[in-house]
């Protein structure tokens, strides 16, 4: 089943296009990674998603229901985490727990994620370090064990360990059938938990892959040395590209079979020394952010 | 909707109590100082006859009934200015910041993405900020009643009770204004400097209307026109065109509130 299905949206400010006609469908029970660099869209998409901000053109609907007509309905089934979460500065995190149980009724899971996430709710919220600011936006996003977690850069200024903590936890919710739609910068923590990403670029989206096929990408770089004259021109033909000029060699990239290209190579009797690497998932996301 | 209004109350809790703790200072401090007032009221009538009369005017001073009774010289000393002023800051205070604050501290995602619709989060604070400002009014005025009592200083309830009313419709009024532009700002400094920049120059167009013929009809671009005092501590009466000016800009300026911000795209920095 689709939970997500975004369907040519659109969001202009004036003249300028933050996102410009995507589409992309999330399914029921995976996350989805949503990558780009900053001012991709990312975040204008994510608003639009939770209706905080209204699209110019284009449809999105969340568990088969118009994200805009339904709002208020659909927001008791989403659970939303923004990159940085703005609390009551003068609330306790249990004021803010009391809170949005009031609005949402009662939880049986704050307890268990206070305890899982070490979180001390006395503090108030003015007083609380971004870590812990962040794992009581998880709290918040949680606790009532919503259909779908909609999450903003959720590890953004975390520590690695307690990037980790988020990760189990997400896992674990994605184990219970859990959708979970997360925009990221870390591509590492992309690579960790997600199972497909969209990757957007000026407000376009430029691919919608499985990370196992983004692993499979044929980028190669290759560092080739001779002896005396570089045959710069014969090499860097159409298909390769010249990254790095050495003073007894190159430094090239071929995002294909790499099998002509060492034919060719073979050729030079200069031919010093070779070496071939495969690109690796960063390198292949930094292709398509080019 | 009620654990937002509750919220809001809890938050503003402070705030009520200091504005309500100034106003029963000044009206202590006048209630005390009224009886040594009225016995010099002849002196004090000679007195005042010297003073440029369309200055007095224009401050909203009558003199014969300042100083022959309580209501008249409340209505001076009290209800004139001093009151209003602190009835408008608590307003801006209150209504700049209910939404355009919650826009600029960024913790309306915080409501915004919980099950309750925008309509809902609107009349949520538009309702406890009306039930702020009628709480301070009843304690402010209340208070006058009851040091006057305490001082032995003769009124009449009744009078006190209709300065109420037309201080609630001249608050629903600045309010309904206010909380339009905080509806549709996404900081609170905008709302409260729009709102306190028009209700200076209404004040400037009354008292420039009573001083130059000419100028008398921009009375009517003033709430402090409509806001009379002296016909409510003096008559026991409020103007028909008075309710009706201030509810139509109070209804009116709500409606559109609600709608702009229903409609608006809500992005925090």
């Amino acid at each position: 089943m689709t939970t997500i299905k975004v369907d040519k949206l659109k969001k202009y400010f004036g003249k300028t296009k933050a996102v410009d006609g995507i589409s992309f469908e999330v399914k029921g029970g995976e996350i989805m990674g949503f990558l780009g660099p900053n001012g991709a869209g990312k975040t204008t998409t994510i608003r639009c998603l939770m209706d905080f901000i209204r699209p110019t053109e284009g449809k999105i609907e969340i568990l088969g229901l118009d994200a805009q007509k339904n709002s208020p309905k659909l927001k008791a089934d989403i659970g939303y985490l923004s990159s940085e979460v703005d609390l009551y500065k003068s609330w306790t995190g249990t004021e803010h727990i009391l809170f949005m149980e009031r609005l949402r009724g009662i939880s049986r899971f704050d307890e268990e994620l206070i305890d899982k996430l070490k979180f001390d709710p006395r503090k108030k919220a003015g007083a609380l370090s971004t870590g812990n600011r962040q794992k009581l936006g998880i709290i918040l996003a949680l606790m009532h064990q919503p259909k779908l977690l909609v999450l903003d850069e959720p590890t953004l200024g975390l520590d690695p360990l307690l990037q980790n903590y988020i990760y189990e936890i997400l896992k674990s919710e994605a184990a219970k059938g859990k959708t979970i739609f997360m925009s990221s910068h870390n591509l590492a923590e992309v690579e960790k938990i997600c199972d497909r990403v969209v990757i957007l670029k000026e407000g376009e989206i430029v691919a919608t892959e499985s990370i196992n096929d983004i692993r499979r990408k044929r980028i190669y770089t290759v560092h080739a040395y001779f002896e005396g004259e570089i045959p710069k021109k014969e090499i860097v033909t159409d298909g390769i590209e010249l990254i790095e000029e050495l003073s007894d060699g190159l430094v090239l990239r071929i995002k294909a079979d790499i099998r002509p290209l060492l034919h060719k190579l073979s050729e030079y009797n200069n031919l010093k020394d070779l070496e071939v690497t495969h690109a690796s998932l960063e390198e292949v996301f930094m292709e398509f952010y080019r | 909707m009620w654990p937002i209004f509750t919220k809001t109350l809890k938050t503003n809790r402070i705030a009520l109590l200091v504005y309500n703790a100034i106003c029963i200072g000044f009206v202590w401090f006048y209630a005390a100082f009224f009886p040594s007032i009225f016995k010099e009221s002849e002196k004090l009538k000679e007195a005042f006859k010297a003073y440029p009369q369309d200055l007095m005017k224009a401050f909203g001073i009558e003199i014969e009934s300042f100083i022959s009774s309580f209501e008249g010289f409340m209505a001076g000393e009290y209800f004139s200015m001093l009151w209003p002023i602190i009835l408008i800051v608590l307003i801006i205070a209150y209504a700049g910041s209910a939404i355009a604050g919650e826009i600029e501290a960024g913790t309306i995602e915080l409501l915004l993405a919980q099950p309750i619709s925008r309509l809902r989060i609107f009349f949520a604070k538009y309702l406890s900020g009306l039930f702020i400002i009628t709480v301070f009014i009843a304690i402010s005025n209340s208070s006058v009643i009851l040091l006057a009592r305490l001082y032995n200083v003769s009124f009449h309830w009744e009078k006190f009770l209709t300065i109420s009313i037309l201080g609630f419709l001249f608050a629903f009024a600045v309010f309904g204004i206010c909380f339009m532009l905080s509806a549709v700002s996404s900081s609170k400094g905008k709302p409260a400097a729009l709102t306190g920049g028009l209700l200076i120059i209404m004040y400037a167009l009354n008292i420039f209307s009573s001083f130059q013929e000419s100028l008398k009809n921009l009375k009517y671009a003033s709430f402090f026109h409509y806001y009379d005092q002296n016909a409510a501590l003096l008559n026991n009466h409020i103007d028909t065109l008075s309710i009706a000016v201030f509810l139509a800009v109070g209804i009116i300026c709500t409606i559109v509130g609600a709608i702009a911000f229903v409609k608006r795209d809500i992005a925090t920095t």
